[in-house]
């Protein structure tokens, strides 16, 4: 495994340290950001290979904000650099299968590339951080 | 949840007054026939010497007034005005009944007393003395005018071989005791008239009075449960996170640590698991209750390939088990309006109890039966079965049959709570049998059409 870089945006530190623990076990180099904004600096600043994004933080819906931002199409956006940085999102929103979530169904689905609930197992963070890692090389 | 919009008072007053009239039409037309008949019968079989012409006359004006009457029934600006213009002419058309038959000797006078009781029923009390008053007045000017020979008295000799004019005091007194019985009859009528409607107002001000309390409970109960549901969902996160943290520990991600510890962690996991379970049970529940599903959210689903869905994540769980899964669908797909998050709730809840309760090796099928009425869905199961005293409580909330603890010690007993109030949402029903140790049939029923739109 290469040192890859993952951001993780969240308001809750026990939720990011939850996280980091698998992560950093694995290798990962984790940074943090405990607020969209921050977040939106951060991804800017370091060009991390993948962003964990929470959906709630300041708000219920903070984090879809900081993906619309992120994947914006404007040609001189801000983080036009970091358009191609796959997003995990983390939700408590749906939390069965997702039936309204999941891109493949929705015709306005979220900018993000895959899906994580609350509470995060560790097993699956896992899997889905290498699955849109593999994904984007 | 619906309730009686209350007719304002004076409209169920004014709709009371409209079906009177129309009652006092149709008794007109019976008049006019009983008028016809006794006077023909008075003057051609009992030679009663009745001038039959004017008689007739007048009964013909009646008709034609109550053929009036009806064509503008339906256009009447006010019904009171309508009620009061058919009295008065009602009372002109009898002044000149009574003429006709022999002024004050007439036994048609009498008739005055209905007229009143007609026009206490229908009028105010003010309006019916102001009636009776002009009762009165055609009355005595009518009896004056022939007493002092203005008008000609027609005298009916069968009947009255001495005319009531040759004795001023005779006259007098029948005078004076018609009007005043037509006084005392208004009076009479009208109080217990009043007595009726007072009554009446008492019972229409306690209809809207219990109408209000009860909106006033609706919004209080809504507010509670939006209280509720705001405080359990606060509880979500740190449970979230307790639960995240000690299943990184539990994986070893946080260095090693002794069994006796891990087996602890093992434990705070699992309850932690089932607060969440609970959490998100009572939050599905509470949306449930307080209607959160918004317009905007509502999809065409087919009902059979939600079913299949749902079974394709449940797969696991029922290859585990060995169960025999039996779909019988129809063919054609069938379209239900429903937010998909509720049909996911209610589908998951119901296949995953048949699973849970059913023993390796069992069956489960699933029926969809589709009527143009609406859309059945049928779960059953070779199951563990419910018990008869438990069939009626099982969607209570927290309720958990005795029989189910023994497949599974802990469980949130919401599951068909959550699934019955999103069922009444959609205007649908469910319903449970079951046979103790053979089987449960849980029946799901959808309205189709416009109807089941929450």
């Amino acid at each position: 495994m290469t040192n890859q870089k993952i951001l993780i945006i969240d308001d809750d530190p026990d939720i990011v340290e939850a996280m980091r623990m698998p992560l950093e076990a694995n290798s990962y180099h984790v940074i943090t950001a405990g607020n969209g904004e921050e977040g939106l600096q951060r991804a800017k600043e370091e060009i991390p290979d993948l962003i964990i994004l929470d959906v709630m933080m300041e708000t219920d819906t903070a984090g879809f904000h900081v993906a619309y931002e992120l994947r914006s199409e404007e040609p001189d956006s801000e983080y036009k650099d970091c358009r191609n940085i796959p997003i995990l999102m983390i939700t408590a929103i749906s939390q069965k299968k997702g039936m309204n979530f999941s891109p493949e169904k929705d015709d306005t689905f979220l900018p993000v590339d895959g899906f994580i609930e609350k509470p995060v197992q560790p097993k699956d963070l896992l899997e889905k951080t290498a699955e849109l890692l593999a994904k984007k090389e | 949840m619906p309730y009686n919009t209350h007719t304002p008072e004076k409209s169920s007053l004014e709709k009371e007054l409209i079906e009177s009239l129309s009652r006092f039409i149709n008794l007109r037309w019976i008049i006019v026939v009983g008028i016809c008949i006794t006077s023909i019968f008075a003057g051609l079989v009992l030679k009663i010497s009745l001038p039959l012409t004017p008689i007739l006359f007048i009964t013909f004006c009646i008709l034609i007034f109550n053929v009036v009457c009806i064509y503008f029934q339906k256009n009447v600006k006010s019904y009171e005005g309508f009620a009061n213009l058919q009295i008065s002419v009602d009372w002109i058309a009898l002044v000149f009944l009574v003429h006709y038959t022999g002024g004050t000797e007439s036994p048609v006078i009498f008739y005055f007393v209905f007229h009143v009781i007609i026009a206490a029923i229908l009028l105010s009390k003010r309006d019916c003395y102001l009636q009776t008053g002009f009762a009165a007045l055609l009355i005595i000017t009518l009896s004056s005018l022939e007493y002092f020979s203005f008008i000609h008295h027609v005298h009916i000799q069968e009947l009255f071989p001495i005319p009531v004019y040759d004795n001023g005091l005779y006259f007098l007194s029948i005078i004076f005791f018609i009007i005043t019985s037509l006084f005392i009859s208004a009076y009479l009528v009208t109080s217990v008239n009043s007595r009726l409607r007072k009554r009446e107002n008492e019972i229409l001000a306690l209809k809207n009075d219990i109408a209000d309390a009860y909106k006033k409970l609706e919004a209080i109960d809504r507010e509670k449960s939006e209280f509720t549901y705001k405080v359990t969902h606060e509880l979500r996160s740190p449970l979230s996170a307790i639960q995240s943290l000690l299943k990184s520990i539990e994986e070893g991600y946080a260095g090693d640590i002794s069994p006796k510890a891990m087996d602890l962690i093992t434990r705070s996991e699992k309850r932690t698991s089932f607060l969440i379970t609970l959490v998100n049970g009572l939050l599905d529940l509470i949306a449930g209750k307080i209607g959160k599903p918004k317009e905007g959210d509502k999809k065409s689903i087919d009902i059979n390939v939600a079913v299949k869905n749902t079974l394709h994540l449940m797969q696991e769980k029922t290859k585990a088990k060995n169960l025999k899964i039996i779909i019988k669908a129809m063919p054609e797909p069938s379209y239900l309006k429903i937010v998909p998050d509720d049909l996911d709730i209610i589908l998951t809840n119901l296949i995953d109890n048949s699973v849970k309760y059913t023993e390796q090796g069992g069956t489960i099928s699933i029926n969809s039966i589709i009527t143009n009425k609406e859309i059945k869905l049928e779960i059953s199961d070779t199951g563990i079965g419910i018990i008869k005293d438990d069939l009626n409580k099982i969607f209570n909330e927290f309720y958990r049959s005795k029989n189910a603890k023994t497949v599974e010690q802990r469980g949130t007993g919401l599951g068909l709570s959550i699934v019955k109030n999103l069922i009444k949402q959609y205007g649908g029903d469910i319903d449970v049998r079951s046979e103790i140790g053979k089987g449960t049939t849980v029946t799901v029923s959808f309205p189709t059409g416009k109807q089941n739109l929450p």
